[in-house]
């Protein structure tokens, strides 16, 4: 059964990749540190930690990303920008509390 | 993680995830009590673990939905344009909270969710299998956002379900509150949202749950980014809670089949009242 259209499949296809890739790879970075620390105790290690957390954070800021890009060869002009605009909301939050 | 065991709050983020799981909910409804009841954390810290735990919570739900095809993305980020700024409104607000304030705040959400809960004698999925049949004649998109209208493929009715979305200015609307909800309690904020998307806008629940789950992260990430600009956001804390979500949500979504009973979910706001009850007695300050 085809519920999805090409167009959106190629999106749906892209999206889950990059959520469950995302996913794994913050987990692994976050339980390597947990290892390395329980190990160690060095500092190294909640850096690697953090570093997951960072891969986390930015799991769903790519998702959006991908939709703007998936958009933008679609020609599809309103869901660009209301891509553009979520992207925005979400940089202006990342720059405030990074920045 | 010197003063707090790590297992402590792996635990709670794998008992907040499963039993939020189990009612179909993220854990972020779990989270925040759990952490500051158990774990005596200051609210605000609680709140910005809760966010980052929910985001990984909503990225292994939407993944599934995604894959699945139910998930309408076009309806997702037009609702996510009013449901990130609500969120970053959300927190904003919390941190101008004081804590007991915000606690309190919490305790009677949650006398509401599960007042909710009770009340709703039939399961979402019982409620609208009648309707997702008929919802693509009658109801109408309009045009000024493009066509909203998406198709999913329903397992259970073996049928490819057709809808159209109606009311998206009311619904743009209520996600503004949705989003300010969401980062001001640390939840996802599907509890809200997925009742507006199927009884307002008229979405199968089933879309609706995956579409919601799509929007939840990005929710969260905009809310943790204030949470975290006002220095409630600790990874290294959030780190364990986050592992034990992740495992919670696997477990959970293995059990959800068999759980879903009204009996459970009455459980459950039982549950959520008393935790409610011992917020509400942490906001006035008095020892439990």
């Amino acid at each position: 059964m085809k519920a999805v259209s090409d167009k959106d499949n190629r999106l749906y296809k892209w999206l889950y990749f990059v959520l469950r890739a995302g996913i794994a790879c913050s987990l692994c970075f976050v339980i390597l540190g947990f290892i390395l620390f329980g190990i160690t105790k060095a500092g190294f290690a909640k850096s690697i930690i953090t570093l997951g957390i960072l891969i986390l954070v930015l799991i769903p800021l790519s998702s959006i990303v991908l939709a703007m890009v998936n958009f933008l060869m679609e020609k599809d002009k309103l869901y660009l920008g209301i891509s553009i605009i979520i992207v925005c909301i979400l940089l202006v939050s990342l720059v405030i509390a990074l920045v | 993680m010197d003063t707090i065991s790590l297992w402590s709050l792996g635990g709670v983020g794998l008992a907040g995830s499963l039993l939020g799981s189990m009612l179909g909910l993220g854990g972020g409804v779990f989270f925040v009590p759990l952490l500051t009841l158990i774990l005596n954390l200051p609210i605000h810290i609680a709140i910005g673990i809760s966010l980052v735990a929910v985001i990984a919570n909503s990225i292994t739900a939407s993944s599934t939905h995604i894959k699945a095809g139910l998930t309408n993305i076009r309806l997702g980020m037009l609702l996510l344009t009013a449901t990130t700024i609500g969120a970053v409104a959300g927190g904003f607000i919390a941190a101008a909270l004081a804590s007991p304030i915000l606690i309190g705040l919490f305790g009677v959400a949650l006398i509401g969710i599960g007042y909710s809960m009770i009340k709703r004698r039939r399961l979402p999925q019982e409620v609208t299998a009648s309707r997702e049949t008929t919802v693509g004649a009658g109801a109408s998109s309009s045009s000024l956002i493009g066509s909203l209208a998406a198709s999913y493929y329903d397992r259970s009715l073996n049928q490819v379900v057709t809808y159209n979305v109606s009311r998206v200015p009311q619904g743009w609307g209520i996600n503004l509150l949705v989003g300010v909800a969401s980062s001001l309690l640390g939840v996802g904020g599907g509890i809200m949202n997925i009742p507006v998307m199927n009884l307002i806008m008229r979405v199968p629940i089933r879309a609706a749950m995956a579409t919601n789950s799509f929007m939840v992260g990005i929710v969260a990430l905009a809310g943790a980014c204030v949470y975290y600009y006002h220095g409630y956001v600790h990874p290294i804390t959030a780190a364990p809670v986050m592992v034990g979500s992740f495992i919670g949500a696997l477990i959970g979504a293995q059990l959800v089949q068999r759980a879903r009973s009204i009996i459970l979910k009455q459980v459950f706001a039982i549950v959520m009242f008393i935790l409610a009850v011992l917020m509400l007695i942490r906001a006035f300050g008095l020892p439990i």
